[in-house]
């Protein structure tokens, strides 16, 4: 008895312990303005996923492919500073960005009512639908999937799992730390669908026994930004609506996604008035060095700096 | 810090720990059954049953448990709570196969050649001489061995299955309270491991005062 | 009776042959797999194998930054545990029994998702991996200095203090040399270990051994190979580590 007793007793022990040293150590979240860190730094940090073709996955090689590259690298040459980017997965990103590790994530995340509590997000920036990726041969009625014997299947964290719970909340979920793992699980019949994004799917459906269903909702995607940071918001939102004006936002959309855009960018669907002005200081809006864009346009946009 | 959702969550993470129970549970009885019956089959005098035993020690000590996992669920195709315990069963039952010979060797060897020259068969020697003294040796270093077989059936929310380790990330991207639920979470884990720590001691006084 | 050259089979039963048969065994073995192996597609990953080699090298480079890390938080837990007062011991050895009772996947969780929220300072997927291996390796090292320390001979510490040598020389003489040539084997075992533990930062998205599998399973979906390649990456690394440890100390039992 006596020995289990110090056991539990260095248990406790040793759990104070921890939980001092994390209070010791609180400090509110970082309140650094954004747009002046990246500046400084000469470098933007975005966060990027490794996983979802054709907006953001690497290649065989490793390196990083995807719409949402190329956009973080057209932000970048605008901003005048250099790139680096971090991977994130669905679990991952809030904690990145809140941290302060990624200065924006540019990835497919769908805003909601639970992370605008926590982050902010700019304009939408692809227009996506949410699916279900099925093995080959199964129904492609979405419909057939609503009832609990089916199990479900996505990564942790992905805001799709949130809507369907809503919609059918006695569904079987199986959630893995990331895609691949999802992907692997559909074919061999360890989950009967994936819930994840049409886009993607149809680029995972290609890997062969893999079936797309039609669209069970929308899923307008944005890039997400530390809560109160309005000139960084602002000034991203102005960066994609320049894009757009410019005409390299749709070409890089059907680059990628081969087809034109199917929304509209900016305050409801429109441009906002004098947003091509460059500002004064808040605002930088360097050039584009000579070829860039026909680079960034180009099949080897990863070669870019 | 908002230790309310722990609250709120309480069926998720109660529903984590029986898996974790479960998995932990029929873990250890696995890789004990296995663990022991390598190990005393490469203590036997036969030259190819030791460098049969020590390959298969050798071969599953030299991969993580993560590659094992992953060869049974992805590779193999099968489903996950077999494929887990197999990985886990496979990867503990090495470590413990090494503690049980190296219990085995430990008791004196002159006990074994005493009870042949005393008339007694090999068997008869080993079940009533050498066995109950390698159980009293080999109990701390078992103990260890469970202790391990519980902390790494947390591989298993890799694939989906939802022990404490899921919970804990479910909870973390539904409120972004992560904190407080890894809190609870390295809490139970410990009163876990701490009550399999606590019967063996039980256990080891019991066969101490046989 | 005169003794001749023993019969057939009582030669094949002498250790030497017993050695050839197993060998003869092992390499028939070999064969069989190589010629199963050679049926799989392997043009699919020839143009990864920078990659993944990369992915190998950057989970060495974590086991062994964790491991020098995690040895230097480890020393003074292992002399605290040893030699300090008895308040200090306590809280020493409640800190390593807490770290080792939880699961390393855990830790790598914690480290990474909730240890910045509440500090407010920032760590990159490879920070947080580090730290979390630096944290695994030192309470598992806390324990290997102390066998080390406790495996000096008492009768030494008893010969110095009989020469009148103070409890500080003692321990930076005599104690100290001894412990750490005893140490390590168990030191580069712990190393293999740590090694094979960085497969679980795959979790947190840092770009090492596992993950570049994956990465590339994910781009051309070529599985059986990619196994292959990521069990033999891991047993060959191990295998040839151990193997030295082995050289170095013959009859030393690995049981980390």
């Amino acid at each position: 008895m006596g020995t289990k007793c110090r056991a539990l007793a260095r248990g406790a022990v040793a759990s104070l312990i921890l939980a001092g040293v994390m209070f010791a150590g609180a400090a509110p979240l970082r309140a650094d303005p954004t747009l002046e860190t990246v500046l400084k730094r000469g470098k933007l940090i975005a966060g990027i996923t490794y996983d979802s073709p054709p907006s953001g996955y690497l290649d065989a090689q490793g390196n990083v492919l995807g719409y949402c590259a190329d956009v973080a690298r057209y932000i970048a040459k605008r901003l005048g500073v250099g790139l680096e980017f971090v991977q994130i997965t669905a679990s991952s990103r809030v904690p990145l960005l809140r941290t302060g590790r990624i200065d924006a994530e540019i990835a497919i995340t769908t805003p909601n009512k639970v992370r605008n509590e926590v982050v902010d997000f700019t304009y939408s920036y692809i227009s996506d639908n949410g699916v279900l990726l099925v093995r080959e041969g199964q129904s492609t009625s979405v419909a057939d999937y609503y009832s609990p014997s089916k199990v479900i299947g996505s990564t942790q964290g992905n805001g799709f799992v949130a809507s369907w719970k809503i919609q059918h909340p006695d569904a079987q979920f199986k959630l893995y730390p990331e895609e691949s793992s999802v992907i692997v699980a559909v074919k061999k019949g360890d989950v009967d669908a994936v819930l994840t994004n049409e886009f993607s799917a149809h680029r995972f459906a290609q890997s062969g026994g893999l079936a797309v269903t039609a669209p069970w909702t929308t899923s307008p995607d944005s890039i997400m930004v530390r809560h109160d940071e309005s000139k960084w918001r602002n000034w991203l939102n102005w960066a994609l609506q320049r894009m757009w004006v410019e005409g390299t936002l749709q070409k890089l959309y059907k680059k990628w996604y081969g087809i034109d855009v199917n929304f509209r960018m900016g305050d409801a669907g429109e441009i906002q008035p004098r947003v091509t002005e460059i500002g004064q200081t808040d605002d930088p809006w360097k050039d584009l060095p000579p070829g860039f864009l026909d680079a960034l346009l180009g099949d080897k946009s990863y070669t870019l700096p | 810090m908002d230790w309310h959702i722990l609250w709120e969550y309480r069926a998720a993470l109660f529903s984590g720990l029986v898996v974790t129970v479960w998995i932990s549970a029929l873990g250890i009885a696995g890789s004990t059954v296995v663990g022991v019956v390598i190990g005393c089959l490469g203590s036997t005098p036969s030259f190819y049953l030791r460098k049969l035993t020590s390959a298969y020690t050798e071969l599953l000590r030299n991969l993580p448990l993560l590659v094992k996992v992953f060869f049974f669920y992805f590779v193999l195709s099968m489903p996950t709570i077999p494929a887990a315990l197999l990985g886990l069963v496979l990867h503990q039952s090495a470590y413990i196969a090494d503690v049980t010979g190296a219990g085995l060797r430990s008791v004196a060897r002159g006990q074994l050649d005493a009870g042949l020259a005393l008339g007694h068969g090999y068997w008869q020697v080993f079940r009533y001489v050498i066995l109950p003294q390698a159980v009293r040796i080999v109990i701390p270093p078992m103990t260890t061995q469970y202790v391990a077989v519980i902390k790494n059936s947390s591989i298993v929310a890799l694939i989906a299955v939802q022990d404490l380790t899921y919970q804990t990330q479910e909870i973390n991207v539904e409120t972004f309270r992560g904190f407080e639920a890894a809190t609870a979470a390295t809490v139970l884990y410990i009163v876990v491991a701490l009550t399999v720590i606590g019967s063996m001691t039980l256990l080891q006084r019991r066969v101490l005062t046989r | 009776m005169i003794e001749g050259r023993p019969g057939l089979w009582r030669r094949l039963q002498s250790p030497r042959a017993k050695l050839l048969v197993w060998w003869i065994g092992c390499g028939v073995a070999l064969l069989l797999a190589l010629r199963a192996v050679s049926s799989l597609d392997w043009g699919a990953i020839r143009n990864s194998w920078l990659f993944l080699l990369t992915g190998l090298g950057r989970s060495w480079l974590l086991a062994i930054i964790s491991i020098l890390a995690g040895g230097l938080a480890a020393a003074p837990l292992a002399l605290a545990r040893v030699y300090g007062p008895p308040g200090i011991r306590q809280a020493a050895i409640a800190l390593i029994e807490c770290v080792r009772a939880t699961p390393e996947l855990m830790i790598v969780f914690w480290v990474y998702f909730t240890l910045p929220i509440v500090t407010g300072n920032q760590v990159s997927s490879w920070n947080a991996a580090l730290g979390s291996l630096s944290v695994i390796a030192a309470v598992y090292l806390a324990e290997v200095f102390r066998a080390g320390l406790y495996s000096v001979p008492r009768g030494q510490i008893e010969a110095s203090a009989a020469t009148g040598m103070s409890a500080l020389a003692t321990f930076l003489y005599v104690v100290l040399p001894q412990a750490v040539r005893n140490m390590v084997p168990a030191l580069i075992a712990q190393l293999v270990g740590l090694f094979k533990t960085t497969s679980l930062v795959y979790a947190i998205g840092v770009m090492e051994f596992f993950r570049s599998i994956t990465v590339t399973n994910n781009a051309v979906f070529a599985p059986y190979e990619l196994y292959l390649v990521l069990a033999l990456g891991y047993f060959v690394s191990c295998f040839a580590i151990t193997r030295v440890v082995r050289w170095f100390d013959p009859k030393y039992q690995l049981l980390e």
